[in-house]
């Protein structure tokens, strides 16, 4: 296995830590940090969605759509992905 | 035999990224609500251990803090306690007449609690809600109010899985309640502004002052908070009111739900 893979299980793992265990915050500076550094985040995804199931209630905020933590992930992922590929020479 | 180009693959699989994307997101609410109940099984163990060694590890560093220290706090506690002790010999008297008034004209307070434990609190999500220990199996219906220290009401159960479910604060942002402003009982809806906090509009000749108790509207009137701050503009009729909730949710370790 090659270190790059090794760290990013290592962080998977501290995600999926800091989604059960630690204040929303957290959560959100990892899943910035996995989509800056590693090369198709789809983990952000998951953790997202694992997030909205467990805690997310019902509540509607814009014209309708149910609330949810996935929505802000998917918006931060492709701000994000699309900074990378501008800052690609 | 005819192979795709690359691009065109590569558009393809963009197009078909898309499509499921509004697929699941126009089914989010159904699919989320079936894993709840897979996520609960996992988790339930974990906060379980977690809010267990939290009751019962002592603070490792305690022993870093000097006698002096200990012996203040101490003899400030003992005062505070003879002060709640005062205040609340006097308020089990008016329970107590209160309680025989209401038996007289027929309305006995028979609701029915049961003792929960939090596991996840309000910061552990930007939902702005409460995680418990009890779900179907104890009987957890949706919609049963939530109560911390007997009558200050916070909330309602909103999702129940089979051994935890999830509360639903009233203080959750834009969420609406209505409630009693002051003692001259002004009935108005309260809006939550989160952890803890609510907003409410009030005519400005109306008579609310810094400190009013504000109550939930019923019979039992179950307690909400005291007015914390008043807004007010010569040029706005209405003069906002702001309170928070009487306790703490983010030290919240029981509550109590009403079956």
């Amino acid at each position: 296995m090659d270190s790059d893979r090794k760290i990013r299980i290592i962080f998977d793992l501290s995600l999926i830590f800091s989604a059960v265990f630690l204040p929303w915050w957290f959560i959100t500076i990892f899943i910035i940090l996995g989509i800056s550094f590693f090369s198709n985040y789809y983990e952000a995804f998951i953790i997202a969605f694992f997030v909205d199931s467990v805690y997310g209630i019902s509540r509607e905020f814009f014209y309708g759509i149910s609330f949810s933590y996935f929505l802000i992930v998917l918006i931060f992922y492709f701000f994000i992905d699309w900074i990378k590929m501008k800052l690609r020479f | 035999m005819n192979y795709l180009s690359k691009d065109t693959r590569k558009k393809r699989n963009k197009i078909s990224l898309i499509i499921f994307l509004v697929v699941f997101i126009f089914f989010y609410s159904e699919i989320k609500n079936i894993f709840f109940n897979v996520f609960e099984l996992v988790v339930y163990p974990l906060w379980k251990t977690e809010t267990y060694l939290d009751n019962s590890v002592i603070n490792p560093f305690g022993f870093l803090v000097s006698k002096k220290k200990l012996l203040i706090v101490n003899e400030q506690l003992k005062k505070d306690i003879f002060e709640a002790e005062t205040i609340l010999s006097d308020r089990s008297v008016l329970l107590k007449e209160n309680l025989e008034l209401k038996q007289i004209l027929g309305r006995v307070d028979n609701r029915d609690f049961i003792l929960a434990s939090v596991l996840a609190k309000p910061n552990k999500s930007i939902y702005d809600s409460l995680i418990i220990d009890l779900g179907s199996d104890s009987g957890i219906k949706r919609g049963n109010d939530v109560f911390a220290f007997g009558n200050i009401l916070i909330g309602k159960i909103d999702e129940v899985g089979k051994k935890t479910a999830k509360v639903k604060l009233f203080s959750s942002p834009k969420e609406k309640q209505e409630v009693m402003v002051g003692f001259s009982n002004i009935v108005v809806t309260a809006t939550g502004k989160g952890a803890g906090n609510f907003e409410v509009e009030v005519p400005r000749d109306a008579t609310v002052d810094i400190g009013d108790p504000v109550v939930a509207v019923g019979i039992n009137n179950p307690f909400f908070g005291s007015v914390e701050e008043i807004i007010s503009e010569p040029i706005n009729p209405f003069k906002i009111v702001l309170f928070k909730s009487a306790v703490n949710i983010f030290e919240l370790k029981w509550i109590q739900i009403e079956k």
